[in-house]
């Protein structure tokens, strides 16, 4: 499989609901809304923030994934920026409560179900993290970080 | 001996019985007990010497509120001084040490300084210990902090062993008596997410004293059963043993939960709550008559807990002094049990007659006390007038009880006083979010508890959008109580307490008042009343009714003091949790380097190679000097990954680019760099870096190290706030991409040689240009710049290509000279050349002090533009960059030195600039500094004294250019 590859797409000023159409028509799903993940398929689409979304995909090779996310252009900027993050995937009920307990924010089921998606800070590592399943979340931090990442959610 | 363990009842485990030591004297408790109860039960009453006066003190309570018998637990780094002997909770080989005591509890010699009390009232560090002036630091404070204070630290670092942890809830409900459980159970039915916090190890608080009955069970029973059917509720969190705090901005609740069987000592919870019900209880108030601090004057309460909960009559003979009915029950649950019991009542018209076996004093007062080392009598006031000793080893005091109000002013909130209950009540200012409910509102009744707290309860699922369950509440006693708001006995010589824990009398009250310290606020602060550990959870109220007593205004008028947090003490180990865990930032490059034996320097969070020593060299100058000389004699490559990196893309990047700047970047043609200043709204450089447009509506711009957070933070703030209107993007791209600077007069040879897709020439990529081409067949971005002076790129490749980029410049460079080097080499050649860096760029400095007031754009608007040219800004006289040389071969100059005239006095005053940076230049034989200095570059030539009080250091130094290699800047175009 190839190595999971992350884009941050933002969109041009103002021009976000269109982007959204060209999204739902090429990957199946508009662009997700504050807070949560879109599911398209071999894509997942993760809002960051204003105007800006990660594209995250693990079952495209490289060169195609690019070449996928020209489609957006030029209503939207692409930036690669996989290898500045870290992935960890913490699966399981004690994992949630593991996070929960290095979390400021609200991780149960009814808050953060499935499709949800935060950033937030873990004991000063600034995270994204998201709901991969139901009893799935990963968690993106920074690379220079991952060493002690790694540590902490490792308890 | 005078404390007895019963032979049945209470809450304790006799099967499990337990082994402890106090002050190394074994003793034997059960399971349930706390080190207080076990120690009265075994017929110790001394457990503590007194704050100030080093009186002998007993166990006054039988909760976290307890002032007076504090102990220290624990050996080596384990020791923790101050826990309170009434929370402590038993266990099998637990050794306890008292407190403030030289050399024994029993004899302790500061005990002196009760007979010197006459000159240790109310302020007396304002009016003795005034002369001489010098002794104060040097004697006086360093004696009287010793002579004072309860337990010290163990000195060692903390063993780590504590734990923090976030939680959220719909409701959490803040305590587990009958309110607080009848709260959680209505939440709970309703379907909220619930967190029960109690402080006590079992659920039930006041019901586990008494012997009251709910639903036709024992309350104990009662609690328990509640508890268990919380506990099968999936979304209710009960934790006990856990302490609510403080309540903070946003529903965010600070909590400390004893964690005796885990592995850490104690979590430090903060848990977020949409709601939050008060069901803390109340705290019985003393009542001031003289010596009313001997051990075995404890609070009615406590006595009933003892009897009831820890099976244990704290004495045979019994005073009780009651203002309130609920002390009777003491009395009568005391005659039951066996004791000989006199209850002196305050109030004539006291209702109802006398328990069984109980001898009743209407409208009596306790005059005095006797007994060393514990009470052995007790003289009473009839009410007509009659006095008498009578023989007593427990005087039980209440006067009357005050809600635990405390969270709710923690907003600023003031309680309110309420006659009919005698007590101040939460007032109507409670923090966003919280109620209040039983006791701690003033409710006297089981049945009121329970009521209120179910009506929280529901109330709080109403609120929440859940339909409440109705359920029928347990039957629970429900009789009227009456009080009289009783503080102090009148009319009687002899010292009488009021804030236990830092030793203040009713005298130190009445000094304070005579002396213009009556306003409570004021009151508070001239006689520390309320400000010991126990946060005069005890004795504030009290001393509040004692001064209303003694002005006359009434209690209403007279008020409380503010409340703040925390509530009950909180080691500031368990805030800042274990070690305080703080990440390291690693280069991509961290690996390779440790490979290559690098030295590390922390850079902020950022672990960064500081040099890399090769074998056989004898320090780390020989090694910098080696790595700097490099570069300018053959070719060096560092990883400058740790500065920032930002992608600005969009149709009005520029525009936006060019505002945010000082120089122009509008017109900054595709393919080209240019060094970026950026100030502050008020004319100070903010950070540096430079700006390379990749395409039209793309730049890549790089900040300082250290400003990188902080100048996206404001690159995004101008876009959202200051100029919505620009279309622009803003991506951090700092982690994503590895970038090495490769740089020395070999640098061309050495990156034509690994970087395919570019002509390296200098008509093709000439000084300041950029491009892309490709790394071992991926992207690289090759941007000329140099920081050290000399022909110099930085190569970015994705980071996950930091370390392969490395091993081919060191493989192919071998031919060539190539050599890492780390932050002090760099360092040291940007001082060579004059370049500003963090030193410089300290906040303070405008680009005309930095010598860079050529690159302000004129033309254009910008941040920092209109303050840049308010006249202090442009004064000639402020200190600029220059370079600095010692005038003496050889000498040193250290970065922080203060440069003065010669023959100027050496102080503040005359002090004309400092030096900011300095270090060996090997290229120039010589130590090479930068400072700031007044008119510098007028100065050039002047020679001047460099002074450095701290490490005591001075050298005569030469004012210069601060471009001391390749001023002409030939070497960087070449």
């Amino acid at each position: 499989m190839p190595e999971p590859l992350l884009f941050v797409v933002t969109s041009r000023r103002g021009a976000g609901d269109a982007l959204s159409g060209v999204v739902a028509a090429e990957f199946g799903a508009p662009l997700p809304p504050p807070g949560r993940i879109a599911d398209c398929g071999e894509w997942r689409v993760i809002w960051t923030g204003r105007e800006s979304w990660f594209f995250e995909t693990a079952a495209v090779a490289a060169g195609s994934a690019r070449a996928r996310l020209d489609v957006l252009r030029p209503g939207a900027r692409i930036v690669e920026v996989g290898d500045g993050y870290a992935r960890f995937v913490m699966a399981g009920p004690a994992a949630r409560e593991r996070l929960q307990r290095l979390a400021p924010i609200d991780l149960h089921p009814s808050v953060f179900p499935p499709d949800a998606a935060a950033r937030t800070v873990l004991e000063h590592i600034p995270v994204l993290l998201h709901a991969a399943g139901p009893d799935v979340i990963e968690a993106l931090a920074p690379r220079s970080m991952a060493e002690d990442a790694a540590r902490l959610l490792d308890g | 001996m005078t404390g007895a363990r019963l032979p049945e009842g209470g809450l304790i485990d006799r099967a499990r019985p337990l082994g402890f030591t106090f002050d190394g004297k074994p003793f034997a408790g059960f399971q349930g007990d706390t080190l207080a109860s076990a120690l009265i039960a075994s017929g110790v009453r001394v457990m503590g010497r007194s704050f100030k006066y080093h009186r002998p003190r007993g166990a006054l309570t039988m909760g976290s509120e307890e002032p007076n018998a504090l102990v220290g637990v624990g050996e080596g780094p384990d020791h923790e001084p101050n826990v309170r002997a009434t929370t402590l909770e038993l266990r099998e080989g637990l050794r306890a040490v008292s407190q403030n005591r030289w050399p024994s509890l029993r004899f302790d010699a500061l005990a002196l300084n009760d007979l010197a009390a006459p000159l240790l009232g109310a302020g007396f560090y304002y009016k003795t210990f005034m002369w001489p002036a010098t002794f104060w630091e040097r004697v006086y404070e360093p004696l009287i902090r010793r002579a004072a204070g309860p337990g010290a630290l163990s000195g060692a670092p903390a063993p780590g062993r504590e734990d923090r942890a976030f939680a959220h809830c719909d409701l959490l409900v803040i305590g587990a008596g009958p309110a607080g459980l009848a709260a959680a159970l209505a939440a709970g039915r309703a379907g909220l997410r619930v967190i029960v916090a109690d402080e006590d190890a079992r659920p039930g608080g006041r019901l586990l004293a008494e012997r009251l009955e709910v639903g036709g069970v024992s309350g104990a029973d009662w609690a328990a059963g509640a508890w268990a059917e919380l506990a099968s509720m999936a979304q209710v969190r009960l934790m006990s043993r856990a302490c609510v705090f403080g309540v903070y901005d946003g529903g965010v609740y600070g909590v400390l939960q004893r964690t005796p069987d885990g592995p850490a000592r104690n979590v430090y919870w903060r848990i977020h709550a949409r709601r939050a019900v008060l069901a803390a209880g109340a705290t019985e108030r003393p009542v001031a008559f003289p010596d009313n601090d001997r051990p075995g004057v404890m609070l009615a309460g406590a006595v009933r807990a003892l009897l009831n909960r820890w099976a244990t009559l704290a004495g045979r003979r019994v005073t009780v002094f009651a203002a309130h009915d609920e002390a009777w029950r003491t009395a009568a649950d005391l005659a039951a049990a066996g004791a000989e019991v006199r209850l002196v009542d305050v109030r004539e018209d006291a209702p109802g007659t006398a328990p069984q076996g109980v001898e009743l004093v209407r409208g009596g007062r306790v005059t005095g006390t006797r007994g060393r080392l514990g009470l052995t009598g007790v003289r009473v006031r009839d009410g007509r007038g009659v006095e008498c000793w009578r023989e007593a080893d427990i005087l039980a005091v209440s006067g009357g009880w005050s809600p635990a109000v405390h969270l709710t002013c923690h907003h600023r909130g003031r309680p309110v006083w309420r006659e009919d209950v005698a007590a101040f009540v939460p007032g109507p200012d409670l923090p966003p979010g919280l109620s209040v409910a039983g006791a701690a509102a003033g409710a006297v009744s089981t049945a009121a508890a329970l009521c209120e707290g179910d009506a929280a309860g529901r109330a709080a699922a109403e609120a929440l959008g859940r339909a409440p369950v109705r359920a029928n509440l347990p039957e629970a006693e429900d009789a009227p109580v009456s009080a009289a708001a009783f503080w102090l006995v009148e009319g009687v010589k002899g010292r009488a307490w009021v804030d236990f824990q830092n030793d203040v009398t009713v005298k130190d009250i009445r000094t304070a008042e005579a002396e213009g310290f009556g306003a409570v606020e004021h009151l508070k602060r001239y006689t520390t009343m309320g400000m010991a550990t126990d946060q005069g959870r005890v004795g504030a109220v009290l001393g509040l009714g004692v001064l209303a007593e003694i002005t006359g205004s009434g209690i209403a008028e007279t008020g409380t003091t503010i409340f703040r947090p925390p509530y009950a003490p909180v080691p500031l180990a368990a805030i800042a949790g274990a070690h305080g865990f703080r990440p390291t930032r690693r280069p991509p490059t961290h690996g390779w380097a440790e490979k290559r034996g690098a030295v590390f320097v922390e850079v902020g969070p950022w672990l960064r190679a500081q040099y890399f020593p090769r074998p056989g060299e004898t320090g780390w100058r020989q090694t910098v000097d080696r790595e700097a000389l490099a570069v300018r004699e053959a070719v060096g490559f560092c990883d400058v990954s740790t500065l920032g990196k930002i992608d600005v893309q969009g149709a009005d990047a520029a525009v936006f680019l060019d505002r945010l700047y000082a120089n122009p970047m509008l017109k900054l043609p595709v393919g080209r760099c240019r060094y970026g200043l950026m100030l502050r709204e008020d004319g100070c450089v903010m950070d540096d870096g430079t700006v390379a447009r990749l395409a039209e509506d793309h730049f890549v711009v790089s900040t300082t190290t250290g400003g990188a957070a902080g100048v996206f933070r404001h690159m995004e703030f101008c876009r959202q706030c200051l100029w919505p209107d620009l279309d622009v993007s803003l991506v951090s791209v700092t982690e994503a991409w590895a970038q090495t600077a490769v740089a020395g007069p070999r640098a061309r040879d050495l990156l034509s040689r690994v970087i395919e897709g570019l002509d390296l020439a200098d008509e093709a990529f000439p000084f300041l240009a950029c491009g892309e081409g490709r790394f071992e067949g991926a992207p690289a971005r090759l941007f000329r710049i140099s920081y050290s002076g000399e022909l110099a790129y930085e190569v970015a490749v994705r980071a996950g290509r930091g370390e392969r980029l490395a091993e081919a410049l060191a493989a192919a460079g071998a031919d060539l000279g190539a050599t890492p080097y780390g932050t002090e080499a760099m360092g040291v050649l940007r001082i060579e050349k004059g370049h500003v860096a963090g030193p410089e760029l300290d906040g303070r400095t405008t680009p005309a002090d930095l010598g860079l007031a050529k690159m302000v754009s004129t033309k254009k608007d910008f941040i920092g533009a209109t303050l840049l040219r308010r006249e202090g800004l442009a004064d000639p006289a402020r200190p600029a960059l220059v370079g600095l040389r010692p005038v003496v071969a050889g000498a040193g100059v250290s970065p922080g030195a203060h440069l003065f005239a010669q023959g100027a006095p050496v102080d503040a005053g005359h002090a004309e600039g400092r030096v900011t940076s300095a270090a060996f230049s090997p290229n120039l034989g010589e130590t090479v500094a930068l400072g700031l200095l007044k008119r510098g570059p007028d100065r050039i030539g002047e020679r001047l004294r460099a002074v450095d009080p701290l490490r005591g250091r001075e050298a005569m130094v030469e004012v210069v250019s601060p471009h001391r290699i390749d001023p002409e800047g030939g070497r960087l175009r070449a």
